[in-house]
This record gives C-alpha cells, structure tokens and sequence, in this order.
C-alpha cells in the first residue's frame, strides 16, 4: 500500500516541474527501493525466525516421546489359573470388542466355557506374539484347553498384548498415545485427508484453490464461515493453541505452514497432526491425537474402529467440544453423517451403507485409558527404578517401553479391597485415620504384583508400602524360629520351650518384663506351639538360649535393614521395617531359603521394541531349605490352628496357606504376613501419627490381606520337603516319634540330624517307670532351672 | 556351635568316601517302603549313646558330637517319598526330560534354542518364564545358572546352580556345573567338593 501511494505523489510532481521532478523522482525511487527491500528483508527475517520456531516446535513434538509403560501381559496355556472371568476383564482393559463373531484382531466373543479371541498379538523383544485366533476352554477357574482356530492345533502358550497403564512424561499433565504414519490405516488417512484437506498431497503448505473458495464463501456469507486452512495449517494453529483469528495471524500461519512443507515430508506432517490434534477435554486432561481419542471415545486402538467411528472422531476436528459425543450426541451425529456424505461422494463409502449409518445411533464405549491407569503408588516406584537407570531427559525424550510387573487386575482390586476394609474397621470401631498399604509379589520371580501405599490409592503422596517404616511385631518371629530350627541338633518343631515369665536388665539398668498377649503363661510348649499361638515369653526364652549376637547377625543376614539392637526386644520384633521390604525377606521362606529381591519391572526396549535393559530374576541363599521347609510348615500352623485360623474361611480348597499376624505395642501396628505356593503379601494397617489403632494382627491387617488376596490365583503353600527333611508323626506333649495312625499325634516334618525319641505304641507302657506326665514336667523343671541360672 | 556344626561338615567331607560301616549303630526303626537304598553314609565321629527303655528307644545327642547324618526313616506311604523318587529320576535322565507341562517345555525349547543361537539373554527370559510355572523343576535352575555362567555373572550363576542342586541333590550334571563355576570363582576347594560328587553313583 505504500507503494501505490508515493507512486501517485511521484506522479503528480513530475507533472508540474519536470526537472525538479525528476530529481524527486530520482529520491522517490531511491527511497521506494530502499523501502522495499527494507521491508522484504524485515519479512524475510520475520519468515525467518517463524521457520526457526515452527520447526523447533516440530522436532519437539516429533522427538518428546514419553517412555510407554506397560503391565505384564496375561500369560494362557492350559492349566494356567485364569477364570473365564479374568480373561474377559483383562480383554477389556485391552479395549477387545464383544461381539458375536471374531473377524478381526481385537474382538472376542463368548459362547458357554469357551471365550474365543482375536489376539492382537505384541511385538515383544524376546519372543513376539504374532496375531491369531485362538479359543481358550475353561474347567471353572482354571484354563484347560488353549486352540488355534485356524489349524486347530494345541497352543503350549501364548501371551496377550499388554495393557498400557501410563506414560512417564513429567513435563506436563498430558498424555498421548503415538502413531507412526505407517500404522495409521489406509482408509483413516483417505478419509482425514477426503474431510480437512483434499488436496493435502498436491498442494505446498497453503491451498490456493481451498483459500479462494474460502474467501468467496466468506464473502457471500458477509462473516467468517470457512477457514480453508490446509492440515498443514491446522498443525501449525495447533502448534500455538491461541484462538484468534486476525488476517495477521493467517498469514503468519500460512508462511509458518509453508515453511513445514519446506523442511519436512507429507507422511511426516500427517503423522505429527494425527498425533498432535485436540480432540476433547477429560477433566483437566487434554485429549491430544486421534489414539488418544479413540481410546478415550471407543475404548479401542483406532485402527480397530469401524468407518463410522473413524468418521465421528475426523468430524469433532472442526469443533472438538461442539461435537462432543458426550455432551452434544446429536449434534455429534449429524457431523458424522456429513463427513460420511463426503465419503460417499468420494466413492469410499457405499449409498447403501449411508442410508444404514443414517439411522444408527453412535455407540461411545468406556474403557480404555482411564480404566487401566497405574496407581501413582506403583508408578513412582517404576520411576524410582528407571531413573537408578537412566536420565529424565532419556525418560522424557527416547520413546521407550518400560515393561512391569504390575497385574492391573489385582491393582484395580486391591485398592477396592483396601479403601471397603479400612472403611469397614472405621465404622466398625469407632475410629477414623485409619492408614493401610498392602504389597502383593510373586515369591519365586519377586515380581510386585500390586501396591496400594494408601488407604486412597488415587492420591500420589506418601507411599507407605515403601517407605513406612514401622516395627515389625511378632512378623518377626518366624525369622526368629528359623535361627533356632536352622540347628536340627538343638532345635526341632517339638522342642520344648518354656512359657514362664522371663525379665532382661540393659545395661543402664532398665528391666525389661515381657508378656503374652493374654497374660497367662503356658509353662511348656513346644517351638510348633509357641510359633502357632505367637507366645512371647517362649519365644524370648529360646532367643535368650540362641544368643541375642547370634540372632541379630542372622537376622541382618536375612536382609533385615537398619540398626539391629542385640536386646532381647528384638525377638518381638522391635524393629522397623516397611511392607515391601519385609515382603522380600518372605521370600527366602516360600524359595526354600533363596531370597529374592523384588522388582517392578522386567525390561526397557526402545521405541522400535529393541531391548536396552532386561531385570532378571536374582536369587541369593540365606538359609538351609530344610530351614526354610521347617518354618514354613509351621505358618500354615498358624493358618490352620493358631492366630490366623479366621483365613480359613475365606480360603477353603486354597488351604494350606501359611501366615503370620503382627501387632506391635499396645497396638499401633497391624501387621499380617501371609503366602501360597505362587503369591506373598504383606499387609499393615496403622496410623501416620503412630497412634493407637486397637487392632490387632489378625483383627486389622489380616482382614485387609484377606480381602485382596480372595482375589488372586492363589496356590496352596508348598509341604514338598528336601531330602534332608522326612515326615513323622509326633505326640507333641511328650515329643515322641509314634506310630502314624496314632491319634492325636501331629504329622510333622523332621530333620534328619535330630535326636528324636521312638515309641512303638501310641500310649507308653504302663509299667513305665516314668509316666508321661512326669516327663514332661521334669523337662521343665530342667528348663526353668536353665533359665533361672 | 554354628563353628562346630562347620567343622564337623568339613570333616565329614573328608570321610565321605572313607566309611562304609564300622563304628556306628544302624538306626532302630525299619526303613520306609518308599525311600529306596540310602546314599552313601558318613559315620558320627563319635558313637551315639543309645539306651532302651519301656519301650521307648532314646537316642541323646552327646555333648560337642558330630551331626548325625544317618537318615532318619520316613514314615511310608509318602508323596515326599515320591518326590524323591523323582527328584532322582529327574537327575539322571537328563537331559531326557521328566514329565513337564505344555507350556514349561516349550518355554524350556526356546530358551535352548536361543542359547543355541548364543542369544543369552533370550534363553534367559524364556527360563525365567519357566521356573515361575515349574519352582521346582531342577533342570530349568541349571540351565538358567549355565546362561549366567556363559554371561559371565559368577555370582547368580553360582546361586542359580545351588538352587539346582538343592531341588536334585542327586543330579551328576547339576554339581558338575556348580564344579565349573566354582572353579571360574577360583574356589578350588568347593569345585572339588562339588566334583566329587558329580561322579556318577
């Protein structure tokens, strides 16, 4: 413009004086051509410094791939421990479509004890799982047959795709779920491109016809009706998510779009706008891509969408929250039947199947992202684990996999389990503050299966199953009792061991009187007894006869961390310890005395499922399996007979299950301590200000324990013995091998080394010189003479 | 006492091969029906003290004595007698495999071939898979110490091993492996110990 106007003044003064005027002219046209190339130059650097910025803003949105994380995927083979039930929710979580026949990968259907599925299959670095049909028979919870539909034959096993349940991308509150260009399907692309921007792949950034029909509609229409902007320009609006719509900001757009066009490829634009589009708003998450969206609307991948679910979500691109399935559903629809008119039009989408489309309803699914999310407990345990490992900057930027140990299934309800039982106990008691946290791991792999670090496990703050260091109560005792049985000379499950009042004396002088939980005494009783009713005063007589040095060195041994006093206190489990860790030293017991550490994830791989990292199972001996097979038959004691018989109830046809309670003093700490064959967990109930809960082992934790592990694939406790250990049958009260069919003798195992005496009869002969019953008591007379030394 | 109980193994070993009978008692009871022939027993340094008395056999353990590792008879009709029995069975039909499931011995195929491969770490992950189907199938513990052995992790090859023999004390080619590895740690004395019982009995 402000050329035309000096080049009329120029023109009106050469017109009255010539030569003056050609002088002026001469000016005017040095200035004119300074201006200009001024102002191109000012335009060229603006141009510039847009190209700079947009294509920074690019490579970010091209490079920030957060690292995926990913449950452990569901294992099938027959005999596996998978009800129909669980098979189903874990396809859900998946985002499977029921239906009534299974064409297509992501779709299963159900038909009396068999469940049919098209597995999507995953390309998992050691051993991808290729997709395939397969049908899964069940006898009640239990898989017994797994078939390749096509083929027929026998499937030895197989893993489903896993479950996302996050994305480590701390940067902002936003996640997204990335597509490559060349896992877009085809006809999603024909169809985005059919809609926005027709001649996407023809035109330079900016549609010159698009435009000039734009502006003629405009122009007719007197307001702004059409934008005409390219996906190119839609990307880079995107990009600076400001709403105005100036023509200063649509040229900067155009040049900021043709300048992308300049430096990168079609495929690679589309593939950034497929992943970078706002589509919705859930909560104060943004839904950013059309995977994301289609998660979020379908409750599937977008490849796995139907033509009329593909064309609602290319629809809500013109106004996401205008067309928002779920608060405008008819305004939603129309929009849909428009972009499926364009496809018909373009030949890619039948008259018929217009009409049919035309009269169906959208169908939303939930599902999907939400359902699946980690707790932010087990999340910051992955993050602590990847970050001994690698940088944030890795972690934000590389795209990685992270691959957990996490069942999402046992997750979702431990945390139910949790939030009812404390609720439960609150109202039950009168009480409230009431704290809880429960880790549940598979023993032989020490693979965390669930976490809950709060009695509400949405809230991302204190982690109490890691790092709620509480005293751990008469948990310990069983740690304890291993010292003594790991000498099968000395100490055997019928040794007899006093129940009489005992006191200590520090060396400041303090005396130290400890207590049964009732009060009473039992005088004698066996190390099988005493461990099953959790009797203190036995307990602190044997560790007193062990050697308190002896068994702080052991225990430390067994991985019991911090500062280990040589006090007898220690033998009742004055010491502190959070869930998790004691849950590793459990290990050793179901391994037959290998300890396995715990770990939340099994393997990194990068973006293209090449693997950077694998965490692989490590064992560590720490004690004799006949130690470990001794004390672990004495826990399901305490299941069957002893503090934790309540569990019986709960786990008929599970039995025998080995346990433990824990309460520590005057009842601030609930402890319970239990496993099977193939799950371990610990729970504690407590409060944050270490105040007085009232409960109990078995009142609190127990209750809490039970109630998630009702819920898992639980195997009865292994009794298989070493060959170091036999089985006898024993009269406990007098500690005498007996025949076994004597009744009233207990049937237990025996290490080899130990002394035991044998009887041929059930009853000893009556012309005995000494009865049974003096025997006994003189055995305790011994002992209390040794204790009272 | 934990000394004592050490030094009396040491000894022990030493003997392992020496006794055969003399010097000690044979035990009371009769021998379990499905126990089999016991293994190759070490005598007590010292005699058991042993009196009978109505009907009672008292067997006391003498002050400062040698761990008695005469077997202890368990009761018949067992399922610990059958594990035995298969433990047994499993240590000498290697590599002939004992009854595995479908899917422990596919895992158990495709660890083997990966490692044929020389793709340790995939052989890993496959018997790690396994051993969580199969705790205490002694086989797959061995192979998993083999591929840390081949990976260069002494330390978990030998724990992994130690597991192995712990589920089939019997099995040559379990204490064959804990040999090597031993010797790769540079502990001679175990890699003999190990040796000597890896032969064939």
């Amino acid at each position: 413009m402000a050329k035309s106007k000096s080049k009329t003044r120029a023109a009106k003064s050469s017109a009255r004086a010539p030569r003056r005027g050609r002088k002026l002219r001469k000016w005017l046209w040095f200035f004119l051509r300074h201006a200009l190339l001024w102002l191109l130059v000012a335009v060229a650097a603006y141009w510039l410094w847009l190209d700079r910025e947009v294509a920074a803003t690019f490579e970010t949105k091209q490079w920030a791939l957060p690292a995926r994380v990913y449950a452990r995927p569901l294992e099938l083979h027959a005999g596996a421990r998978v009800s129909p039930e669980r098979l189903r929710r874990e396809l859900d979580y998946l985002g499977y479509q029921r239906g009534e026949t299974v064409a297509a990968r992501g779709q299963y259907r159900q038909a009396g004890a068999h469940i049919e599925l098209y597995a999507r299959g995953f390309r998992f670095w050691d051993f991808p799982e290729a997709p395939r049909r397969v049908r899964v028979r069940f006898a009640d919870e239990v898989i017994e047959a797994l078939v390749a539909v096509d083929g027929g034959e026998a499937i030895d096993l197989m893993r489903l795709d896993p479950v996302e349940i996050g994305s480590i991308n701390p940067r902002r509150f936003e996640d997204r779920k990335l597509l490559a260009y060349d896992d877009l399907p085809r006809e999603f692309v024909r169809m985005l491109v059919a809609v926005e921007d027709h001649r996407f792949f023809s035109h330079h950034g900016v549609d010159g016809f698009g435009l000039m029909r734009a502006m003629f509609a405009n122009l007719r229409a007197g307001r702004l009706v059409q934008g005409g902007s390219t996906l190119t320009q839609q990307l880079v609006k995107n990009f600076y998510l400001t709403r105005e719509r100036t023509l200063a900001r649509k040229l900067t757009e155009m040049m900021m779009a043709v300048s992308l066009e300049l430096r990168y490829d079609k495929r690679q634009i589309l593939e950034t706008y497929v992943n970078e589009v706002f589509l919705g708003q859930d909560g104060n998450r943004a839904i950013h891509g059309f995977e994301l969206a289609a998660q979020f609307y379908f409750g599937s991948p977008l490849a796995e969408l139907d033509i009329e679910e593909m064309a609602l979500l290319v629809g809500m691109v013109k106004g996401p929250s205008v067309y928002d399935p779920r608060r405008h559903p008819e305004a939603a629809r129309k929009r849909r039947d428009v972009v499926l008119e364009v496809l018909a039009r373009h030949g890619m989408f039948g008259a018929e199947a217009l009409r049919r489309a035309r009269t169906e309803p959208i169908a939303l699914r939930v599902g999907g992202a939400g359902a699946t999310a980690a707790s932010p407990a087990f999340m910051a345990l992955v993050k602590r684990q990847l970050l001994r490992d690698y940088s944030a900057s890795d972690l934000n930027a590389a795209g990685l996999n992270v691959f957990t140990t996490l069942d999402i299934d046992l997750q979702r309800r431990s945390e139910a389990a949790t939030r009812s039982t404390i609720d439960a106990l609150e109202s039950e008691r009168g009480r409230d503050s009431l704290q809880a946290a429960i880790v549940v791991v598979e023993p032989r792999s020490g693979e965390i299966l669930s976490l809950v670090g709060d009695r509400n496990a949405g809230y991302a703050g204190f982690n109490r199953a890691l790092d709620a260091r509480r005293p751990i109560g008469s948990t310990v005792k069983p740690l304890v009792y291993a010292h003594a049985l790991a000498q099968p000379e000395r100490y055997a499950l019928f040794t007899p061991l006093a129940d009489v009042a005992v006191s200590w004396t520090d060396e400041q002088g303090n005396t130290w009187r400890p207590k049964n939980f009732d009060g009473e005494e039992q005088g004698r009783v066996t190390v099988l007894e005493a461990l099953t009713r959790s009797l203190n005063l036995a307990t602190v007589n044997m560790g007193l006869d062990l050697g308190l040095e002896p068994l702080r060195d052991h225990l430390a041994g067994l991985g019991i961390e911090g500062r280990l006093n040589a006090y007898p206190s220690l033998l009742l489990g004055a010491v502190d310890m959070s869930p998790a860790a004691l849950a590793e030293v459990y290990t050793a017991l179901v391994n037959d005395g290998f300890k396995v550490p715990l770990r939340a994830i099994s393997d990194v791989t990068t973006h293209e499922q090449r693997k950077l990292k694998r965490y692989g199972l490590e064992i560590a001996r720490v004690m004799e399996p006949a130690t470990a097979a001794l004390v672990r038959f004495a826990m399901t004691r305490v299941v069957a007979e002893g503090t934790a018989r309540a569990l019986q109830r709960d786990f008929r046809g599970r039995l025998p299950l080995a346990g433990k309670t824990g309460t520590s003093d005057d009842n601030r700490d609930s402890w319970f301590v239990g496993f099977g064959a193939n799950r371990l967990a610990v729970a504690w109930i407590g409060r944050d200000d270490n105040g007085v809960t009232g409960l109990t082992g078995s009142t609190g934790a127990m209750r809490l324990w039970s109630a998630v592990m009702r819920h898992t694939a639980l195997e009865p406790a292994s009794l298989t013995l070493p060959e170091t250990l036999a089985w006898h049958t024993v009269d406990l009260a007098s500690g005498v091998a007996v025949p076994a069919d004597c009744a009233g003798a207990a049937r237990i195992p025996v290490h080899r080394r130990t002394m035991i005496e044998r009887r041929d009869s059930c009853t000893p002969v009556s012309t005995a010189p000494s009865t049974p019953a003096d025997q006994p008591r003189g055995l305790l007379d011994r002992l209390r003479g040794l204790f009272s030394r | 006492m934990t000394f004592l109980a050490r030094t009396s193994v040491l000894l022990l070993a030493g003997l392992l091969s020496a006794c055969a009978g003399g010097g000690m008692r044979a035990p009371v009871e009769e021998r379990s029906a499905g126990g089999g022939a016991p293994a190759a027993v070490p005598t007590p340094a010292r005699e058991v003290d042993t009196e009978r008395r109505d009907g009672v056999v008292v067997e006391a353990l003498p002050e400062a004595a040698a761990p008695r590792l005469e077997p202890l008879p368990a009761d018949a009709g067992e399922a610990d007698a059958e594990d035995d029995a298969g433990a047994q069975q499993l240590a000498l039909a290697t590599p002939a495999a004992p009854a595995r499931d479908g899917a422990t011995q596919s895992l158990l195929s495709a660890a083997v071939q990966a490692a044929a491969a020389g793709e340790w770490d995939r052989a890993q992950a496959a018997l790690e898979r396994a051993v969580k189907l199969s705790p205490q199938d002694a086989e797959l513990w061995r192979q998993l110490a083999y591929t840390h052995f081949r990976e260069g992790d002494l330390t978990q090859a030998a724990a992994h091993a130690e597991r192995a023999v712990a589920l089939a004390p019997g099995s040559a080619a379990g204490w064959a492996l804990v040999a090597e590895i031993e010797s790769a740690r540079g502990n001679e004395a175990a890699a003999a110990r190990a040796r000597s019982k890896s032969a064939p009995r």
